[in-house]
């Protein structure tokens, strides 16, 4: 996307908001020619009072243009953050928006972490473009011109032509210095930025090793270089920016000598008085203060132009997995079934999962179980439709999910995963996800079931009770089991959960696992356990290892097999529970 | 690494590498002001001459000349003020490294992130430093010297600007309160609704699961445009401050000088051109707020910053209150004794208790208890990563850890092994990582040991960054090993080779093992039980597991 295609994009979006832009401004302008225009007047009736006028006349005119520029900069900066603010609201929203059909199929590349991270800084950093670029833009240009019109007007049009090459170098060359160099310079300065930030967090996370290894030194010496090299990035930017400051400096003074030598001769000739000659040589002095502006913008724009490139980038991205065109067929029963699945991710060498066939009828009991990273939440996520195999056909209630209505899918099964999501709210509105509808007597009740009852009702605020920023006012198992409250909630007909309670003491879990084992007898349970001593009561317990089914069957008949379950077992029985 | 005492750990400096960056910038900033003042001077010298029809070459010349010399300090400003940035966050940076590595182990989660935060904000500090300090002192400092410029012209013009004048830095102060309060509120608000907006996207799949991901981004939309509102209300009546103090600014500087100009003028005190001038010295007076006005923003943000890592130096200066002895005992390699040795936590947990204890030259000890019990806090001090508060410690040469998650940096595997051994050879690195049964693994990649092992060790498996760490403590020559066990999170061939790996590099050492096995205790030559921090019994490895049952589990 060119830059050019980028600032369009942006502009599009000002389109509803351009009137209120134009009075920000618009009052700017007037603002800024008052800077110049109360000095420059205040110059020329002092010339006329050296011949006698009354004092007066001159204090009520500046007072009351005064009061009329601070008038206008209220104006200008009200409307401003009006429209900055309205347009990063939305901004907001809308890249939420693009962002929602992309999860979490679409952004495998990113990690979600830094997905998170990055469009936030970016809209942040897309602020300035409305905030603090349109409005000093179009000053920096029309004030200057104004000032000469003023100058060709009441005093003579030779000075204003002696002025006005000044504020036009300005504003077209002075910000534009080496503009290339600035450019990779920038792009240096953020990527050892990016370099020392991720070697702290680094040290920070692997104090132990440091500490263990000996190795401060190394490490601080480590992230030293990194800053050196930002540093180095940043003095030779403030090298440019000295040249730029010195040349615009110079072009303001140019500014001054070349006006008062032209108005002296113009004196001379009798084409300008001495009124004449006071207000320009203020205007000279006054008028280029706001062409000066731009060289700070420049940068600022930049940076907002490429943030505003990624979140662009990222909105265009396609769906990964498209929605079926509207009607289509709904599921038949409660059952589930991968056929022949296969997926391997974007990049990757090797598939996650092959050939996988599993078969779990209507309100059936069934363990998936399997080292670490052998593809038991893969196979979660295709039955949820957060993803798409690249082979094969995933089935819910006998139908292809990618023929069900996202709505119906999400009805009809629902998910606890592993590392619970809470949302910024209270207990209630995180339980009211699974099912808005849901009586206060439903949320109870399934916080109860989900062992999570005594500890809301023990606080001040019960339901009401905030849950922090990212659920942390909770601790690990307290959200596994808000999750669990969600799901129960939601009462799909089909339930899956993904190592749900893995972050629970022995006893809690036991509980919460009755209470699960209880829904086995009106809806279909999929189990991803962790703890293999859980799930041997299955009808089912598939059995998955590097991305494929070794073995199926039940816990007796498996460990009768004396294959890989029966290992998995046995080292299940070796690991002390409770140390 | 300088200790600051606790006496004056309210007392951060944050900005001493800066200082001398801050004098130079506003020394600059004052010969500035003095050298317009100078171009002022000629300028109304030239009126004059001008309109009395003399030459003004002389006038025009000065005028120049001081304009010129005015340039040549602009450019400086930058250089200086990107040094100074520059000082100011690396200093805080390394202080803020040292701070996090002093706090050592037991630098949780929050102080992590609390760190990390910090650490964010340097660059805004360093900004702070470079440019909005400077400019606040100098937005104070310039108008005295203007105002001793005018009164070289004019006493009485001088007199009544010195009784207006005050009321600049007065009026900056207000204006920048105001503009604090209400840039607060703001980001308490927004905060919350970028707390919503990270949980929405982080928590999106849920959201898609269940549906609720349209709705979720209604209800951001109606926080936003509430927030928006209400911010709005907020700055109607906030910014009529900016009305007042945008105004009354003009009227203190350019209107005062111009009237006191006219007053002067008609009483055929000054001249004209003397007249101009003083107008021209108020526009000067009225640069401050535009420059001021310019860095408010880095003011605001850099001051939070500035607050956070304040609060973070000062709390982390306070040193460890006199650590029991520790000393290494070389004349008895691989031998570790503990002789009365309790661990307090910061928080106050005691985690041991009077812990006496010796374990013989290539002894294998198991640690066991119930969690809690102490033995991940008693493995820690036999390492050196906690100092005991009392009792005292010896250990026959350097010990090593593997922990039960290791941590691996982001680079590649040689950098991960250097970090044990600075000057390792290429083939030692292969040596250790053949013994840690990972050297066929990284032989068939294509980058060897160059392998980027991937933020936090993420692109390799469980188990092969299990054996990475084996590798990297194989390459310390420590007669002591402590191994806190990995449970279950490999598959089982894996299992079966950190098995290996395992028994290699405990050879001929000393073993200390947290151990979550009773496979792995049973093999070993003593368990030593732990309960509430002491020692409960210390018994034959083939004995450890009853032992265990009477310990008490619960």
């Amino acid at each position: 996307m060119t830059r050019r295609a980028v600032a369009v994009r942006l502009l599009r979006r000002l389109r509803p908001l351009a009137p209120m832009m134009a009075v920000s401004a618009t009052a700017r302008v007037v603002n800024q020619g008052l800077a110049v225009a109360i000095p420059a007047i205040a110059g020329a009736m002092l010339a006329h009072i050296a011949l006698g006028s009354p004092i007066g006349g001159l204090v009520a005119v500046l007072v009351g243009l005064a009061l009329v520029k601070g008038t206008f900069r209220y104006v200008e900066q009200f409307t401003g953050h009006a429209v900055a603010f309205r347009l990063l609201a939305d901004l907001r929203v809308d890249t939420y928006r693009s962002i929602v059909p992309l999860a979490p199929a679409g952004v495998d590349a990113d990690r979600t972490g830094d997905l998170v991270s990055r469009v936030i800084g970016d809209i942040d950093r897309v602020e300035p473009f409305y905030a603090h670029t349109i409005a000093p833009l179009v000053s920096g240009i029309s004030v200057p011109l104004l000032a000469a019109a003023g100058l060709a007007i009441w005093v003579d049009p030779w000075v204003a032509l002696a002025f006005l090459p000044f504020p036009l170098l300005m504003v077209a060359a002075v910000p534009f210095v080496r503009a290339g160099t600035v450019e990779s310079l920038t792009s240096e300065e953020r990527e050892a930025a990016g370099t020392t930030a991720s070697l702290f967090v680094d040290s920070i996370q692997g104090v132990r090793e440091i500490e263990v290894f000996d190795a401060r030194e190394a490490v601080t010496e480590r992230i030293c270089r990194a800053e050196d090299r930002g540093a180095s990035a940043r003095d030779r930017l403030a090298g440019i920016r000295a040249v730029r400051a010195g040349l615009g400096d110079l072009l303001a003074g140019g500014a001054v000598l070349a006006v008062a030598t032209v108005a002296a001769s113009r004196v001379d000739v009798g084409a300008v008085d001495a009124a004449g000659l006071a207000a320009a040589v203020v205007v000279a002095w006054a008028g280029t203060a706001s062409a000066r502006v731009l060289e700070d913008i420049v940068p600022d724009l930049e940076e907002a132009l490429s943030a505003a490139r990624r979140i662009f980038e990222l909105a265009d991205r396609p769906d990964p997995v498209p929605a079926p065109a509207t009607g289509g067929p709904v599921p038949v029963d409660e059952s589930v079934g991968l056929d022949g699945v296969g997926l391997t991710f974007a990049g990757a060498r090797d598939p996650a999962l092959r050939d996988v066939t599993i078969a779990v009828p209507s309100d059936g009991y069934t363990a998936i179980v399997g080292p670490s990273g052998s593809g038991k939440s893969t196979i979660a996520a295709l039955v949820l439709r957060l993803r798409d195999p690249s082979v094969g056909t995933v089935r819910v209630g006998r139908v292809d999910v990618r023929s069900i209505p996202p709505s119906v899918l999400a009805a009809h099964v629902a998910l606890v995963p592993q590392r619970p999501d809470i949302f910024y709210g209270t207990i209630r509105s995180n339980v009211l996800l699974g099912r808005p509808t849901a009586s206060d007597d439903d949320v109870w009740r399934s916080l109860e079931r989900a062992a999570l009852g005594v500890w809301v009702r023990s606080r001040p605020e019960g339901l009401d009770t905030v849950v922090g920023e990212l659920g942390e006012t909770m601790s690990g198992g307290q959200r596994q089991r808000l999750a669990i409250a969600r799901a129960f909630v939601a009462d799909a007909p089909i339930l899956v959960l993904d190592e749900a309670t893995s972050e629970l003491d022995p006893v809690t879990e036991e509980h919460v696992l009755r209470e699960i084992a209880h829904e086995r007898a009106t809806r279909t349970v999929i189990v991803i356990a962790h703890r293999l001593d859980t799930i041997t009561d299955a009808d089912d317990i598939v059995v998955v290892d590097a991305g494929t089914v070794v073995e199926t069957g039940r816990h007796a008949d498996l460990l009768a097999r004396h294959g890989v379950y029966a290992g998995l077992w046995r080292r299940h029985r070796d690991v002390l529970a409770d140390t | 690494m300088p200790d600051v005492s606790p006496e004056d750990a309210p007392k951060v400096r944050l900005y001493r590498a800066g200082a001398s960056g801050i004098r130079l910038t506003v020394a600059l900033s004052l010969g500035r002001a003095f050298l317009s003042a100078v171009g002022a001077v000629a300028l109304g010298v030239l009126v004059d001459r001008v309109v009395d029809g003399d030459s003004f070459s002389a006038a025009m010349a000065v005028m120049a000349a001081a304009l010129a010399g005015r340039s040549l300090l602009a450019a400086f400003g930058p250089p200086v003020a990107s040094s100074t940035a520059n000082r100011v966050a690396s200093d805080l940076r390394i202080r803020l490294l040292g701070a996090a590595l002093r706090l050592g182990p037991w630098t949780g989660r929050r102080t992590g992130e609390t760190v990390n935060k910090a650490t964010e904000g340097v660059d805004s500090v360093g900004a702070l430093a470079g440019s909005f300090l400077p400019q606040l002192i100098a937005g104070m400092a310039v108008p005295i010297l203007l105002a001793a410029v005018v009164a070289a012209i004019d006493w009485p013009t001088a007199l009544v600007l010195v009784v207006v004048l005050p009321l600049i830095p007065m009026l900056l102060r207000a204006l920048e309160r105001r503009f604090a309060s209400v840039s607060a509120r703001y980001r308490a608000t927004s905060d919350r609704l970028a707390a919503r907006f990270t949980d929405g996207i982080q928590g999106l799949t849920t959201l898609k699961v269940f549906d609720r991901a349209d709705a979720y981004g209604d209800s951001i939309a109606d926080e936003a445009e509430e927030l928006r509102s209400e911010t709005m209300r907020l700055l109607r009546v906030n910014q009529l401050a900016l009305l007042a103090v945008d105004s009354l600014f003009t009227i203190g500087t350019i209107v005062a000088a111009a009237t006191m100009a006219a007053v002067r003028l008609s009483n055929g005190a000054v001249t004209l051109g003397e007249a101009v001038t003083i107008v021209v010295l108020g526009v000067l007076l009225i640069e401050p707020i535009a420059q001021i006005g310019r860095f408010f923003y880095v003011g605001a943000i850099g001051r939070a910053a500035a607050k956070q890592i304040g609060r973070l130096l000062g709390s982390s200066s306070i040193g460890d209150p006199s650590p029991a002895s520790v000393v290494d005992d070389d004349s008895r390699p691989g031998v570790v004794a503990l002789e009365r040795v309790s661990f307090t936590y910061p928080d106050g947990t005691l985690a041991l208790d009077d812990v006496t204890l010796t374990i013989e030259p290539g002894e294998r000890v198991a640690l066991i208890g119930p969690s809690g019990s102490g033995k991940t806090t008693l493995a820690h001090v036999i390492v050196g990563l906690l100092l005991p508060q009392a009792g005292s410690m010896s250990a026959g040469g350097p010990v090593v850890l593997v922990p039960q998650r290791p941590y691996l940096f982001e680079g590649t595997v040689a950098d991960n092994l250097r970090l044990a051994d600075p000057a390792a050879s290429t083939d030692r690195m292969w040596e250790v990582l053949e013994r840690a049964d990972l050297a066929s693994t990284l032989r068939i990649r294509p980058d060897g040991l160059d392998t980027r092992v991937g933020e936090r060790g993420l692109r390799l498996s469980g188990g092969e960054v299990q054996r990475l760490a084996i590798a990297r403590a194989l390459l310390v020559d420590a007669p002591v090993v402590v191994l806190d066990e990995p449970t279950s999170n490999i598959d089982l061939e894996s299992e079966h080779r950190l098995r290996r790996s395992i028994d290699r590099l405990t050879e001929g050492r000393t073993v200390v093992t947290v151990a979550h096995r009773r496979s792995t205790i049973s093999g070993m030559d003593r368990a030593i039980v732990l309960r509430d921090g002491r020692v409960a019994e210390s018994v034959d490895g083939a004995d450890a597991l009853a032992a265990l049952e009477r310990s008490g589990r619960r």
